[in-house]
């Protein structure tokens, strides 16, 4: 009665829309590979540096992928609809098509297969995660408004880590700081976790006042800190990937939830050690003369 | 196609409409007890569990 | 073509609508109540849009320019209050007021006094909601989830948002009631249960959900009130209380709720894709059993918007195999549309388009809730912007957009007069394409390692918030094409000849003359009408 005034079949158009829809949803993954570290090439995960991340990497893709493959077919049999059997090209609808059990069964069955392939992977991945027996570094980790605290366990090192001065200072409202300015702008601090490489370290999380989460991408992992709460993870970074990875707090914890970044500085093993005698005996001293001056 | 004889319109019976009256009646009933204990009976138990 | 129902035409002339502000004050007419509802939804649309629009615009580039960080919070969290309890809940129960009174042959809703109380709940629970902006401290900013500790840490708002959820919860519970009544008793002769178009099908399952549900919530906000006010610790670990339980109580309300939003979505692609493909709808029963099983595994689904909080593997295995459940059923229903317009007769009106962008659009949101209910992959998706990505696809492009469809498909019947199509299919086009470029991104930089919630980022997130933001500030804009299409229509819409306004379109409704009168069915529909309109 009321129907499309437009010279062009709007099946078509549809078809055409839908298609370059599906197109840009496989985008991510084919510019994944060459993710640069910024801007318009951040599309994906990162790889990381863990065993933890690979595999959390290899099912996030191994989902992807299998997405992909359903869209194209079920997003396939739509445009095609869309296009061809539309009024505007003559077609005339078959009104007995209104059911049919042995292909109700199919689209049952498949899909309960396609999942049990997709749990399995994900099951063991979860385990492997899981499992965080034999450590060989324990660290409590507290988050507070709006920072954390890192303390190596049996190792006399503890100290607080907030966002540096430079972002401090440009996250001002109208602070006329261009945030381009600062080097790593909310994702710097004043004192960042050191961890070693090739080692298994354990993160005993808690929160003081509301929750937090602390996730960093690279690490694979993001869990939450709870005020009574400890929850346990844990990370190895590769032997052969020192280096400084960043994060933020993942659970809103009021107005400074922006503001409270994570960053880990993975070092060799024995600059870690050399880190941890330097840190300690500082520590040390500091006390020392906080009980001689009172 | 047309949209039915205007004249044999299936009148409701007196019997029906007092059968729909209790129907209403008795849904709304049980609905809403459903919905009273759901609503106070949470609340209660929660405060009643929920402080030692 | 039909003729005009001549039993309900001559009631029509002669009904007794009260006229000026008692007609809407003390309205127990379905039909006034239902616009009343849709024209209030409409209202909190545009507050919660407003909102929206300023998160984009204080992230349109890095470094605060707009808004303070405690005003931001305030911002995310009144957006999602009013944008759920505000914008779609009470649409659709505006559009079930409306239709299954006509859907299912009955002269009204069962309760029609209850109807009234139900919708005047709602402008005095958003008042106090709002007005919230006012007082010392601002507007409740602890995100709509309300998450303990931090909610409990917010003054004069904190008991405003409590009486507020209390309100619209009591709001939905008392439609839910009447929804249920109404369709167990006053089906007319020979409509059967399987004969029920599906929007009253998921209606019905709709209103149980929420019977079940909204109690849940009452009892997590009070418990929350008593912490605040009465010393109780219940979520206060200091205490010797539990954070997290407010979570699981909050979850076991929250992922129901999900389905509550869009099950009524369901009912409706499911009565606009057949009436454009000229072709009953695939699978009627499937259709109705998925509804239903998506229903019941909505109660055992909870925790998986919880999987970081340290839950034991067993329960992490059992809440990932369940969320995956969900799959199969949706799939169901995604796949029988799709027959549906399988070797059909389609064309491309408004409510046709908008359904088609739901079929689209909701299964990628489908997809990422697929990737996100595996949990080892949710340690890096969970609270970040794929997550806020996700649920946007299935609540705007799913929800929005399936209210969109319904509301271009009845509006005819409503006022008798047909809208401005041309204008209408700008709409739709504006509408999905910004939809795209507003959120799309969005799972990109989720990905990258954006998370949600926050005011201001890292500079390398700059990129994908500008284009974000621009595409959300031209959807705002675009939405208001809606309302002005809406009131054309009313004002100078061509008028519509007889009954049907789509020619393909079954149903009671569509045996009913247009403007559909007054009071309506007052003699029930001949059993020649419904075997028409249940034509599967």
């Amino acid at each position: 009665m009321y129907r499309e005034r437009l010279g062009i079949r709007p099946g078509t158009w549809l078809g055409m829309a839908a298609m370059v829809a599906a197109a840009m949803a496989a985008l991510p993954a084919a510019a994944a590979d060459e993710a640069t570290k910024s801007g318009w090439g951040l599309l994906n995960l990162p790889v990381g540096v863990t065993s933890i991340s690979r595999d959390v990497y290899s099912i996030h893709m191994m989902a992807f992928w299998v997405c992909v493959a359903i869209g194209i077919l079920v997003f396939g049999v739509m445009i095609w609809s869309i296009i061809f059997h539309t009024r505007s090209r003559g077609a005339v609808a078959d009104v007995t098509l209104v059911h049919n059990t042995k292909v109700e069964i199919v689209w049952t069955t498949i899909p309960v297969l396609i999942l049990i392939g997709m749990a399995i992977p994900a099951a063991h991945g979860l385990v492997l995660i899981s499992d965080d027996s034999h450590s060989q570094l324990d660290v409590k980790v507290t988050g507070f408004q709006w920072g954390w605290q890192y303390d190596y366990v049996g190792k006399g090192v503890s100290f607080i880590s907030k966002l540096d001065a430079k972002s401090m200072a440009a996250s001002e409202l109208d602070s006329g700081i261009s945030p381009y300015s600062v080097p790593h702008y909310l994702r710097n601090v004043d004192h960042p976790m050191v961890v070693p490489v090739g080692t298994k370290v354990r993160l005993l999380l808690t929160a003081v006042d509301v929750i937090h989460s602390w996730w960093v991408p690279d690490l694979g992992i993001k869990k939450d800190a709870i005020p009574g709460y400890i929850n346990q993870s844990w990370f190895e970074v590769d032997a052969d990937k020192p280096g400084t990875y960043r994060g933020q707090c993942a659970e809103l914890c009021g107005r400074g939830h922006g503001y409270m970044p994570i960053v880990v500085k993975a070092l060799s093993k024995s600059d870690f050690q050399a880190w941890l005698k330097r840190e300690a005996a500082a520590e040390k001293a500091a006390a020392a003369r906080m009980a001689s001056s009172s | 196609m047309s949209t039915g004889a205007t004249g044999n319109q299936p009148i409701l019976t007196q019997q029906e409409v007092a059968r729909r009256r209790r129907g209403v009646r008795r849904t709304t009933l049980v609905v809403s007890l459903i919905v009273l204990a759901f609503y106070f009976g949470f609340i209660v138990m929660m405060l009643v569990r929920g402080s030692h | 073509m039909a003729e005009p129902h001549t039993e309900t035409h001559a009631h029509a002339e002669h009904d007794h609508k009260p006229h000026g502000w008692r007609r809407w004050v003390f309205a127990t007419n379905h039909k006034d109540i239902g616009t009343m509802y849709l024209v209030f939804s409409c209202i909190m649309f545009f507050t919660g849009g407003a909102f929206a629009m300023m998160i984009r615009a204080e992230l349109f580039k890095p470094g605060l320019q707009l808004v303070d960080a405690g005003v931001f919070n305030s911002l995310t969290t009144m957006h999602g209050l009013v944008m759920i309890f505000g914008a779609i809940m009470p649409a659709w129960v505006g559009l079930a007021n409306w239709m299954i009174p006509i859907q299912i042959g009955a002269p009204d809703m069962a309760l029609p006094r209850l109807n009234n109380l139900s919708f005047w709940i709602l402008p005095f629970a958003f008042v106090l909601l709002l007005s919230s902006w006012l007082v010392p401290g601002s507007a409740p900013a602890g995100g709509w989830t309300m998450y303990p500790p931090l909610t409990l840490q917010f003054g004069s708002s904190f008991p405003m948002l409590i009486f507020a959820i209390h309100m619209m919860g009591i709001s939905s519970i008392l439609g839910a009631i009447n929804v249920v009544v109404t369709i167990m008793n006053l089906r007319a002769p020979g409509m059967t249960l399987l004969r029920m178009p599906l929007f009253v099908w998921t209606w019905l399952i709709t209103a149980y959900l929420l019977v079940a549900v909204m109690p849940v919530l009452a009892g997590a906000v009070t418990m929350m009130l008593t912490d605040h006010f009465f010393g109780t610790s219940f979520f206060n670990a200091g205490g010797g209380g539990d954070p997290v339980m407010f979570q699981h109580i909050f979850w076991f309300f929250g992922h129901p709720e999900v389905y509550i939003m869009i099950l009524p979505g369901f009912g409706v692609v499911s009565e606009v894709i057949p009436a454009f493909s000229r072709k009953p709808l695939f699978g009627y029963e499937a259709m109705v059993y998925a509804t239903a099983s998506i229903a019941f595994l909505s109660f055992i689904v909870w925790a998986h918007h919880m999987f970081t909080v340290g839950l034991p593997l067993a329960a992490l295995l059992f809440f990932m195999f369940s969320t995956m459940l969900i799959a199969v059923p949706t799939g169901v229903k995604v796949f029988n549309w799709t027959a549906t317009m399988w070797r059909g007769s389609l064309t491309f009106e408004p409510p046709m388009l908008f359904s088609l962008a739901f079929l689209f659009l909701f299964t990628i949101g489908g997809f990422s809730g697929l990737m996100l209910a595996l949990v080892p992959a949710d340690f890096q998706y969970q609270d970040t912007y794929f997550v806020v990505a996700h649920f946007h696809y299935v609540l705007v492009s799913g929800s929005l957009f399936a209210i969109m469809s319904g509301v271009y498909y009845w509006l005819p019947k409503w006022v008798g007069r047909m809208y401005d199509i041309r204008l209408a299919t700008w709409h739709f086009w504006l509408s999905a394409i910004f939809f795209n470029v507003l959120f799309f991104p969005q799972h990109f930089l989720g990905l990258a390692g954006m998370p949600r919630r926050i005011p201001d980022y890292a500079v390398q997130f700059a990129d994908w918030n500008m284009v974000s933001s621009l595409g959300g500030f031209a959807f705002g804009l675009s939405q208001l094409l809606f309302p002005y299409i809406i009131w054309k229509c009313v004002r100078s819409g061509q008028r519509v000849e007889g009954t049907r306004a789509w020619d393909g379109a079954r149903g009671l409704e569509w045996e009913l003359p247009s403007p559909a009168p007054y009071h309506s069915w007052t003699t029930p529909p001949t059993e020649a009408m419904i075997a028409r309109g249940a034509e599967h």
